[in-house]
């Protein structure tokens, strides 16, 4: 047999035996008596590599690289839907005394408009067929273009309506993804909330939404994240099948953007607060809001209502500070304020408590980045994820 | 090969392309570990294998946003990104790299608390010979025996056919007995 076989198809057949495990060296070099002296010390050699230790970074690098590496990458121009969906509200806020960025953020849009009315000429079934899809599903992406063309041809007013039950859908979606045991779909669900609820606290502190309606969406949502967080507990209890160690992986990620998803329920809630208050002030300090906005952030207290008037960088500031996704489309690296729409220092304090682990100190350089608090927050879930880790593991760490 | 499925991979660039930083840090730390391993078989260094495992991303960071669209195969496109840089970088420090760079081979003695000393010095000694050979040979090694890939990975990160692999392997690991002292593989 090996007559007809050169050394290197003899070598080829008799590694992946020994990768299968289906045979051992002395078979494979049984089998093929002639080849065997050439053979033998060239199996020898590839197990001895196959038998080297894995290298590893070290633990440092583990924890770090990655917001390092985030804050170093140039900053892009990218065209989002929330980047999109942001610079229209200022762009509004800016010629607020005339329609006509309205009707310009109507023609930024038109081309998703034309796509679709054709999508829809020609098969009007699919868009219909998209309402069901799931990240990761062919036709989720002609539904979030259904729900940008929505969202296009909505007035303000009816934003926060709109943006509330594409939340919504995004955590039902989560849900879902997660009975289907798809795990990698249900974080990018989780991550598109993400930006969701960046856009709903843009446009809510951006209109004159009741009270009752935004604690409407906050009881809904939490409801909604507590069923994902439940589901999540019984399915690291019970143990995914097959899923094993990727699963686990994804697991923690995705605990990590739930927590990330708590954050945003915060924000909600101090948005509420300040509605509220904003209401009992009746719109007392118009003029001064830009003013207090800065003393107050100087102060690391806020004890007012950000108003409609204020400056176009002090709200990006505010929102950018507590998200997770980045969107920024200017390019230019805000610095973040350590308080943002918190009422008092205790909600301040506990902002800082959840996402830094208190004490810790910060360089200028962790502000270097407009995502800084995401860089924080990895940092601190990698120490929470190496710790125990990083001992055992740090292998060339001498 | 212990790694992240292409199709997730694809996602997570096709969210970064949207604009989502973060989607790319995800991308990142699920391809770090074999990215670094596959670069610090090459330099054998655990400082420089860091520092090139950061400008891979960062290249790749680059490439994506220039073209504007995600690879086909998002890892083999960074196992290329890192194979030309570490090509690069063999040829750069060539002349100055020191010959007893084997000894800084992390043994990962937690890894094998029964590896007797004899035996890290053997791996040690195994690796200053992989260095030995030309970068095309040890890529090969490397990415077959140390990274666990399949002759058609192999191929895809090296641009070449899965026969062409075949023959590079066989030719690979004849030089490396040819250089080793006879006792090492026994």
């Amino acid at each position: 047999m090996s007559h007809h076989l050169s050394t290197e198809q003899i070598l080829e057949i008799c590694l992946t035996a020994l990768e299968n495990g289906t045979s051992t060296l002395e078979e494979c070099l049984a089998r093929y008596p002639q080849a065997a002296p050439e053979l033998e010390p060239l199996l020898r050699a590839a197990l001895a590599l196959q038998s080297l230790p894995t290298p590893q970074p070290s633990a440092r690098f583990q924890r770090q690289s990655r917001s390092r590496l985030l804050a170093k990458l140039p900053e892009q121009e990218f065209v989002t839907f929330s980047g999109r969906f942001r610079h229209n509200m200022q762009d509004s806020r800016k010629a607020s005394k005339t329609n006509f960025t309205l009707l310009l953020r109507r023609f930024n849009m038109t081309w998703i408009v034309i796509l679709t009315l054709v999508g829809t000429l020609l098969g009007g079934g699919t868009v219909y067929a998209s309402q069901s899809a799931l990240p990761g599903d062919p036709l989720y992406t002609v539904k979030m273009s259904v729900e940008e063309v929505r969202l296009s041809l909505a007035g303000p007013e009816t934003d926060v309506a709109l943006l509330q039950e594409f939340a919504m859908e995004r955590l039902e979606e989560t849900e879902t993804l997660l009975q289907q045991q798809r795990f990698d779909d249900a974080a990018l669900a989780l991550q598109e909330f993400q930006n969701t609820s960046m856009a709903l606290q843009a446009a809510l502190q951006q209109q004159a939404v009741p009270q009752e309606q935004i604690q409407q969406t906050i009881t809904a949502m939490e409801m909604q994240m507590n069923a994902i967080a439940a589901q999540l507990q019984t399915m690291q209890q019970t143990g995914a099948e097959g899923q094993e160690a990727v699963a686990a992986q994804t697991m923690e990620s995705l605990q990590h953007a739930l927590e990330e998803q708590e954050r945003s329920m915060e924000i909600l809630h101090n948005i509420m607060a300040e509605v509220e208050d904003g209401q009992d002030m009746a719109g007392a300090g118009q003029q001064n809001g830009q003013d207090d906005q800065q003393d107050m952030e100087h102060n690391g207290q806020m004890t007012g209502t950000p108003t409609p008037e204020m400056d176009d960088e002090d709200m990006d500031d505010d929102m950018m500070t507590p998200t997770i996704t980045p969107t920024a489309t200017d390019g230019t690296p805000t610095p973040v304020p350590t308080a943002t729409y918190t009422d008092d220092d205790d909600d301040d304090a506990s902002y800082n408590d959840g996402s830094m682990g208190g004490g810790e100190e910060h360089s200028d350089d962790d502000y270097d980045d407009d995502y800084n608090y995401d860089d924080d927050m990895d940092e601190e879930h990698g120490d929470m994820e190496h710790n125990g880790g990083a001992g055992a593991n740090g292998g060339p760490n001498n | 090969m212990s790694s992240a499925s292409n199709n997730v991979l694809s996602k997570l660039l096709q969210q970064t392309l949207k604009g989502k930083k973060q989607a790319f840090g995800d991308f990142y730390e699920r391809l770090m570990p074999e990215i670094y391993r596959y670069i610090f078989y090459h330099v054998n260094d655990q400082q420089t294998a860091e520092d090139l495992t950061e400008t891979v991303f960062l290249k790749a960071w680059e490439s994506l946003l220039g073209n504007r669209r995600a690879p086909d195969n998002p890892r083999a496109w960074v196992y290329r990104i890192a194979h030309n840089l570490t090509i690069d970088h063999y040829r750069t420090r060539k002349n100055d790299a020191p010959l007893d760079n084997a000894l800084h081979y992390p043994a990962a003695p937690q890894d094998h608390p029964d590896l007797t000393q004899e035996q890290r010095e053997a791996q040690a000694e195994l690796h200053r010979l992989l260095e030995q050979l030309e970068p095309q040979l040890r890529q090969v090694l490397v990415c077959r025996f140390l990274l666990g890939m399949s002759h058609k990975e192999t191929a895809e990160v090296l641009s070449i056919t899965p026969g062409h692999v075949r023959v590079l392997q066989h030719r690979a690991l004849k030089r490396l007995r040819a250089l080793a002292p006879n006792h090492l593989f026994l």
